[in-house]
């Protein structure tokens, strides 16, 4: 079975500025990969270049196994999409977007976009201009679900949703994933792709830093360990184990962040008494900020 | 169902504004008609006529006798109101089409369906093209009935076709509109082309007689394409009508070419 979205060296360059370089990624059906970044790191180009509204400036991006420009339009006939910023006519009401999208889709059908916008708790009846910013966004929801695609490609989608309707949203990714749609997901919010997302992407600076699953990546990241030594200090040498750094030392406890294995730290421990060892497991917000810390690529 | 299509998109969203564009037409027609009746036969403003300086007569509607009824309608509204709105007209609508839409971000809602956007465009200037044409429509039929009232022995068929020339005009600088629109994005450069182009065009064609630069120029002005004078006097037209067709086709195919080779603006 074809990828639901495989990119290869994917680059796009907008005169000297490199928006997005040399990018491998894939998201599989059934998959929700989160896409990460802060603002202007390339995320929004990426999902543009899968859409064919940009081109490539080198690389190749294929959506279901079909190269997205080429076969642009079998592409978008199988993609839900939501756009960053979404756009959409203030004197529609959501439900004639939904009939106006889903006519460009070839169907009649609103069937799917009404019951996605009761569970979403959004009255299409209302003309658009008179939405709120979360509103107008469960209209977009309502309109990329409503064709039951078979990739869902999403930038930020949950911008001005409230954290029920979030939740609610979160539900309906998991049953498109159940049902075999690979989900793309890019945001800002790390605990929403900590609790829907099965792999991570990492951009920073147009470049893919990485992309693993997320307890790999929590797994390989530093932890920080708080050691409670049962001597009136810390004996010497913690600082000389090997993958320890960042020690401090207040009293009896010392605080140091490991990389790598923990194997070392036990075995030094093991050679002294200790009263509590606290392991503060990193989250993805840590592991984010540690990419970012380490300057530009 | 309204909304079917793009084209059916397009004509529903901005339906509201065609109302005023009908008042504003009935009224110009008839404020502009209506005059005719006090002025037939009045031999001193004959003589008036017969005397205005070349650049007057060129700049409201050429060497045509202004108090016959085809030079009185070509001098009030075929020579210049008409073009001037019709054209107007034509370029909002068609820098909005595409370039409107990349502005305000709907376009990236709408291309994100399954359509081309070599269609989009065709749909967008079908929709331009079906306004202008009930615009033209409703102009014609106050045209009709003014003129039976003020007496005037014009054909209709003949004021008809001289309204297709009015519409191809405005549809030409439309296209124009369009295709700009298409090809860079800017809604405002689009507007800013296509109104330099008609400006340029009418100044062209309206002093081709008085300069001999304008005259070298002509070939060049739509307006040229667009007299009004031989349709409503039953002269041979169709030449004319047939640049001003090639010359819409090729804005739009250029607008379509190079829309389909560019990145959308964010």
């Amino acid at each position: 079975m074809s990828a639901a979205i495989e990119t290869e060296g994917l680059s796009k360059h907008f005169g000297s500025v490199k928006a997005l370089e040399d990018v491998h990624l894939d998201v599989q059906p059934g998959e929700i990969v989160g896409y990460l970044g802060p603002n202007g790191a390339g995320k929004t180009t990426t999902i543009r270049l899968l859409l064919d509204f940009i081109r490539p400036t080198a690389g190749r991006a294929e959506v279901l196994g079909l190269d997205v420009h080429r076969a642009s339009i079998e592409i978008r006939r199988r993609v839900g999409y939501l756009p960053g910023e979404l756009a959409l006519y203030d004197r529609m009401t959501g439900r004639q977007h939904c009939e106006y999208i889903g006519a460009l889709h070839g169907t009649n059908d609103v069937s799917v976009a009404c019951a996605v916008a009761e569970r979403l708790d959004l009255d299409l009846s209302r003309p658009v201009g008179e939405l709120s910013r979360g509103n107008k966004q469960k209209v977009g929801i309502a309109t990329a679900f409503m064709h039951r695609p078979e990739v869902l490609i999403l930038d930020e989608p949950t911008g001005g949703l409230d954290p029920l309707v979030q939740q609610e949203f979160h539900g309906l990714l998991r049953e498109a994933a159940a049902e075999g749609a690979g989900i793309f997901l890019s945001s800002h919010v790390l605990t929403e792709v900590e609790r829907v997302a099965d792999r991570v992407a990492i951009v920073r600076g147009g470049r893919l830093v990485a992309f693993e699953q997320i307890a790999a990546l929590k797994a390989r990241a530093p932890r920080r360990l708080e050691i409670h030594f049962a001597s009136a200090s810390p004996p010497d040498g913690v600082a000389d184990i090997p993958g320890v750094h960042d020690v401090r030392i207040a009293g009896r406890v010392a605080t140091l962040v490991v990389d790598g294995s923990i194997d070392p730290v036990v075995k030094f421990l093991a050679l002294h008494e200790v009263e509590n060892v606290v392991n503060h497991a990193a989250d993805l917000e840590e592991i984010f900020l540690a990419f970012y810390s380490e300057g530009d690529p | 169902m309204t909304r079917s299509s793009v084209f059916a998109q397009s004509v529903w969203e901005r339906r509201r504004s065609f109302i005023g564009w009908f008042a504003g037409l009935i009224f110009l027609v008839v404020v502009s008609v209506a005059p005719y009746a006090s002025f037939r036969g009045n031999r001193a403003l004959e003589r008036l006529v017969e005397n205005l300086p070349g650049i007057v007569r060129a700049l409201t509607g050429g060497e045509t006798d202004l108090l016959s009824p085809e030079g009185w309608l070509n001098g009030r509204l075929f020579a210049l109101m008409l073009p001037l709105l019709f054209s107007t007209f034509a370029i909002g609508r068609g820098a909005d089409g595409v370039a409107g839409e990349e502005a305000n971000g709907t376009l990236e809602l709408v291309l994100s369906a399954p359509l081309r956007r070599t269609r989009f465009v065709l749909e967008k200037f079908a929709s331009v093209g079906a306004g202008l044409m009930l615009v033209a429509l409703v102009t014609w039929l106050a045209l009709a009935v003014t003129t039976t009232a003020a007496g005037m022995k014009v054909p209709l068929v003949n004021v008809a076709t001289a309204m297709m020339a009015m519409y191809l005009l405005g549809m030409f600088h439309g296209a124009l509109a369009l295709g700009v629109g298409a090809a860079t994005g800017y809604r405002g450069t689009a507007i800013a082309v296509a109104t330099i182009v008609a400006v340029a065009g009418y100044v062209l064609d309206s002093l081709a007689e008085l300069w001999g630069v304008a005259e070298r120029l002509r070939w060049l002005s739509p307006f040229t394409y667009a007299d009004a004078i031989p349709p409503l006097t039953g002269e041979p037209f169709l030449g004319d009508f047939s640049v001003l067709a090639a010359s819409i086709t090729a804005a739009l195919c250029v607008g379509v070419w190079m829309f389909d080779r560019r990145d959308l603006r964010s």
